[in-house]
């Protein structure tokens, strides 16, 4: 009889025993999916973030070699700018000039006409005929 | 003055004239191609400039991940050591 009771008692307890640990495991169950859940969704955030601030990253490394690029090229047309002064400068020297008297004392009327009226409309607005002589 | 001496100094007006010229326009181009330069610098410093806060926001980035990282580190230990604890104190019951 004792014994019998005895046996009731253990299995009740043995029973009790395996709710509790159900409970637990329940409890640790739901802990961790709540906590793998919010490890899962902040690692993507983050992830995404550094992501997109390397895209960003390379965007401006990009722009800025396209814009050294454009800096070379602009370095580039100062040189030939230089080198086609040169160059003019150099054939500038390379006049024809006539022989012919008649064509030279000509040449010279112009040219005395062109700086008399250079100088003419510099000093005196509107003059006609003056030939810059006042 | 004869005549050879008014060739010769035509020749030498007409000579400078057009080195005038010459120097006139390369300069005008060259003021050009130099302001492009100064334009394109200009630009050059703004992206370096854009560049360099990418780099900083890039640490910035990182640091905070890594300051994540290790809370995460932090959380997990403390819930596991709180779990442990749990489950040695339910085993030992």
């Amino acid at each position: 009889m004792h014994q019998a009771r005895m046996k009731l008692y253990e299995r009740r307890r043995v029973r009790g025993m395996l709710k509790k640990l159900k409970t637990v495991f329940a409890w640790i169950g739901g802990v961790l999916l709540a906590l793998f859940t919010y490890l899962l969704a902040s690692r993507n955030k983050t992830k995404a973030e550094i992501e997109k601030t390397k895209q960003g990253l390379e965007k401006a490394q990009q722009k800025t070699n396209e814009a050294n690029q454009e800096v070379e090229q602009a370095e580039q047309k100062i040189k030939e700018a230089q080198k086609q002064t040169d160059e003019e400068v150099e054939h500038a020297k390379d006049v024809e000039v006539p022989n012919d008297p008649a064509a030279v004392a000509g040449a010279f009327n112009d040219l005395l006409e062109r700086i008399r009226g250079k100088s003419g409309s510099d000093k005196q607005q509107d003059c006609d005929g003056c030939s810059g002589r006042h | 003055m004869d005549v050879q001496d008014a060739i010769d100094l035509y020749r030498y007006i007409a000579q400078l004239e057009a080195e005038n010229k010459a120097l006139k326009d390369g300069l005008a181009r060259e003021r050009e191609a130099t302001q492009n330069y100064i334009n394109k610098t200009d630009e050059l410093t703004q992206k370096y400039e854009e560049e360099r806060l990418a780099w900083f926001e890039l640490e910035k980035q990182m640091n905070i991940e890594l300051q994540d990282q290790k809370v995460k580190t932090y959380k997990t230990s403390t819930i596991a050591l709180i779990l442990g604890g749990i489950i040695g104190a339910v085993v030992s019951d």
